[in-house]
């Protein structure tokens, strides 16, 4: 029953978070779409003439009214790329051949952990232009695990670029040389999807586990593409960005929340970076110290404890939506581990949360991973299931190997959907080979009977240690996600540069010059 | 958009948007003050070192005297008014770059510049830019001012400064306020603070009547450069002509300036000076030690000069000046 409310919760708060962003960009412009104020935009003594077609841009002229460059907003020209959390917008200068000569970074939602390095990167492109071959691809170097922003950059500014020298200077840009860097993600995820999809239909663990060395090593440390509530925090705010700019972004959610839907937890067992190095974690401390003997969690607090992960969840999506911002969505500790960027406090939680690992298995993903709760409400209405075949000798051996306590009832052993994370231990320990993924057909799932014992003090508390490291580092993500400063610029900035231009005009035409003055100050206002 | 306030001088004047300080040429445009008048002289002349006046100071040479619109005082007996009561758009200014100032005054065989007729205080930035070039190009920079200025500003100018002509025009606030609309205490405080910085000091005070021509006025004021400024300052005592808002009032008469002349002479002063007054002997300079004639002047032609290497030639007393 629980399963039915926490994804009734769910649909409503997806609901709640599409609807509003649907009806704030219907009703009024967004602080993208609105009036950037230019003036601060624009290098020392030029003015900005606007045009509306067949662009919008601005023309830069000096006091002579010779044109001495352009200035257009990448949102604008390029509205459908976007990085992990909606669009970067940039105001790009360029000189009168059309190359870049200055880029501005305006406000933007990037996390902290991967939006750092953005400024910098930006001027990288500086001396870019339309006609000169576009250094895309390998020969730019990303910031260090945060290429889904930093693609976008790139993304940015070279269709902003090429569509403004197509539509106002008349000019081709060079064809872009790097299209195969476009297939190579879909190229290595489908690698990736086949390796665990054949673990997974032929109970194979060496095709297991290299699946999730190649998540590793590609999602994990190559591009940090990880899936993760930030993605749903994302479509709550309609910032769903193109395939092409951002490919990433579709293929962490087809993956994870596309073979839910179909198989069930797949991502968690085969394809999950963090996955990896929890097991990882696990075989080197048995090699290490084998004297270790983790005490399994009993299935009374299993089942207390695995509801932990549903609240969390819908817990995060709220504040999200509330305060409209997704960086309380991107708290988990897989993030901190691969961007390299984190509060002492996460750094600290992801350290807590391997070392319960190493005792209690799977302890993340089992109590406390939002995106695992996510994969597990859909993994409840996949096609296929794992069930027990008329084979089934009611042994009991299957229910009690489950390292995650998914597996319940006497006569005929079931399998609860959203926490089998589909290692197959099940299929390998059982004697009739009885366990087998089969097309659902019908509702005849049992619900394990929670055994009244007393909870492990240990665990209980490992557990709610745990809890109390994530409300701190997210009540501290939302500090910061309200600290964060995109660039404020006066409103009214362009209403006062039309009015100095008036007076400096004035001045010219009573052939007076203005020098600057010295010995001032601003006057405090009265 | 931000009013802006100046500190220039004294009024600190808050400036919105558009508008000009009290002095006229002084503006706040998009937050930030401009000087309308910088490089952009209404005056410029090469004049007698004698009319600034300064007798102190290269007798016989020339400066070349600049003067933008604008004053941030407004006597109503101003003698320039045309230029200082006046905004820059109304008066008739030549283009003229700090450098170019130079130039003009090395060509015209001038030995000094003189930053005059209005008042160098609110041309501050083309004063400091020009007296810089100056000093490097070995020219004097004099200034003659009302002194109406703060303090650090008047600092930064007096290192490029070699000497001062200051106006005292009065020694009461009232007579501040009700002849210039200004006040008495920073005035005095510029002619201590250029004491301080060792720029040669010459005060000038306009005699007016019935304002200023009092016994103890005058006493007052002869006391007070005594005091702070030193027996050696020179004082000269201008003759008031009707100008301005002032027409109703008769020139300064003759004995009420060599009345002033005792009054100074006998508080200790050592140099003392009657202008406008040609044939008087407050013309000329006396030796302090032997009274005998050192520098004859009628109007501002030197007749003769018996002042050598800075000393009388008589009685071999140092005479303070810039004589070289």
């Amino acid at each position: 029953m629980r399963y039915y409310v926490f994804s009734l919760i769910l649909a409503i708060l997806l609901a709640i978070g599409i609807g509003i962003s649907a009806a704030k960009s219907r009703q009024s412009p967004s602080v993208l779409t609105a009036k950037t104020a230019i003036t601060p935009l624009i290098p020392d003594g030029l003015t900005a003439h606007e045009e509306s077609a067949p662009l919008h841009f601005y023309r830069l002229l000096d006091a002579r009214r010779t044109l001495q460059g352009y200035l257009f907003l990448t949102h604008e020209l390029a509205p459908e790329i976007s990085g992990y959390n909606g669009p970067i917008p940039m105001a790009v200068c360029l000189d009168p051949k059309g190359t870049i000569t200055r880029i501005t970074l305006l406000a933007h939602h990037e996390t902290s952990s991967y939006a750092q390095g953005l400024p910098d990167f930006i001027q990288r492109f500086i001396g870019m232009s339309p006609t000169a071959p576009r250094t895309l691809g390998r020969e730019i170097d990303a910031i260090t695990r945060a290429t889904v922003s930093s693609r976008a950059v790139a993304e940015s500014l070279n269709k902003s670029l090429s569509s403004f020298s197509k539509n106002v200077l008349n000019q081709q840009p060079a064809p872009k040389q790097d299209s195969t860097f476009y297939f190579q993600p879909f190229l290595f995820s489908l690698a990736a999807l086949l390796l665990a999809l054949g673990g997974l239909f032929w109970n194979n663990r060496h095709l297991r586990r290299a699946s999730l060395v190649f998540s590793f090593l590609y999602f994990g440390i190559a591009t940090a593409a990880i899936f993760c509530t930030a993605q749903i925090a994302n479509i709550l705010f309609h910032h769903i960005p193109s395939a092409a700019s951002n490919p990433w972004w579709w293929i962490t959610l087809v993956l994870a929340l596309g073979t839910s839907i179909i198989v069930g937890r797949l991502y968690c067992s085969s394809l999950c970076p963090f996955a990896f190095i929890q097991e990882a974690l696990r075989v080197i401390s048995r090699r290490i110290a084998p004297q270790i003997n983790p005490a399994p969690v009993s299935p009374a607090d299993d089942t207390r404890a695995r509801t932990g992960k549903y609240v969390i969840l819908l817990a995060l999506l709220s504040i999200a939506l509330i305060t409209q911002n997704t960086a309380p969505s991107e708290i988990e500790p897989y993030l901190t581990l691969f961007t390299s960027h984190g509060t002492p406090i996460a750094w600290i939680l992801l350290g807590f949360v391997l070392l319960c690992g190493i005792f209690y298995f799977r302890f993340w993903c089992r109590y406390l991973c939002p995106a695992g709760a996510l994969t597990g409400l859909l993994a409840r209405f996949s096609v296929f299931r794992l069930t027990a075949t008329n084979a089934c000798t009611s042994c009991g051996l299957c229910r009690n190997t489950c390292p995650v306590n998914a597996i319940a009832g006497d006569a005929r052993p079931t399998v609860e959907s959203a926490e089998c994370i589909l290692c197959g231990q099940c299929q390998t320990t059982c004697p009739s080979n009885a366990l087998s993924l089969q097309i659902r057909t019908s509702h005849n799932e049992q619900k394990p009977v929670a055994q009244r014992t007393r909870p492990n003090i240990l665990f209980t508390g490992a557990l709610l240690f745990s809890i109390s490291l994530l409300c701190a580092v997210t009540v501290h993500a939302i500090y910061a996600s309200q600290q964060k400063a995109a660039p404020t610029v006066p409103v009214n900035f362009e209403e006062e540069q039309r009015r100095t231009a008036a007076a400096r005009e004035r001045f010219n035409t009573l052939g007076l010059k203005l020098h600057e003055g010295k010995y001032w100050k601003e006057a405090p206002h009265e | 958009m931000n009013k802006v306030e100046c500190l220039l001088c004294p009024r600190h004047c808050r400036i919105p948007e558009g508008g000009r300080g009290n002095c006229r040429v002084r503006t706040n445009v998009g937050g930030k003050l401009f000087s309308l008048v910088y490089g952009n002289p209404c005056a410029v002349h090469v004049d007698p070192i004698e009319k600034k006046p300064f007798f102190h100071i290269l007798p016989s040479s020339t400066a070349l005297s600049i003067a933008t619109a604008g004053c941030n005082l407004h006597c109503q007996y101003c003698q320039n008014w045309e230029i200082s009561q006046r905004p820059p758009e109304e008066t008739r200014n030549m283009p003229l770059a700090p450098q170019e100032v130079v130039d003009a005054a090395l060509m015209h065989g001038c030995r000094s510049i003189a930053y005059t007729y209005s008042d160098p205080v609110v041309f501050y930035e083309y004063t400091y830019d020009t007296s810089c070039l100056a000093r490097d190009k070995g020219l004097l920079n004099l200034l003659v001012t009302a002194g109406y200025i703060e303090q650090d500003p008047l600092v930064d100018l007096c290192q490029a400064v070699h000497a001062a002509n200051l106006d005292i025009k009065g020694i009461t606030e009232t007579f501040y306020r009700a002849m210039s609309d200004a006040t008495l205490q920073p005035v005095l405080d510029t002619a201590v603070t250029m004491k301080k910085m060792n720029v040669w000091l010459e005060i000038t005070n306009l005699i007016v009547p019935t304002w200023n021509d009092r016994d103890e006025d005058i006493r007052t004021l002869c006391r007070w450069i005594r005091d702070y400024c030193g027996r050696d300052t020179p004082l000269h005592f201008s003759r008031f002509w009707p100008m301005h808002k002032l027409l109703h009032l008769p020139p300064t008469p003759e004995e009420t300036l060599t009345r002033a002349w005792d009054i100074a002479k006998a508080e200790g002063l050592r140099f003392v000076y009657v202008g406008n007054i040609p044939g008087h002997q407050g013309n000329n300079t006396f030796c302090p030690s032997c009274q005998t004639l050192l520098v004859e002047r009628k109007g501002y032609e030197v007749l003769k000069n018996n002042i050598s290497n800075g000393s009388c030639s008589t009685c071999g007393a140092g005479i303070p000046g810039l004589w070289k």
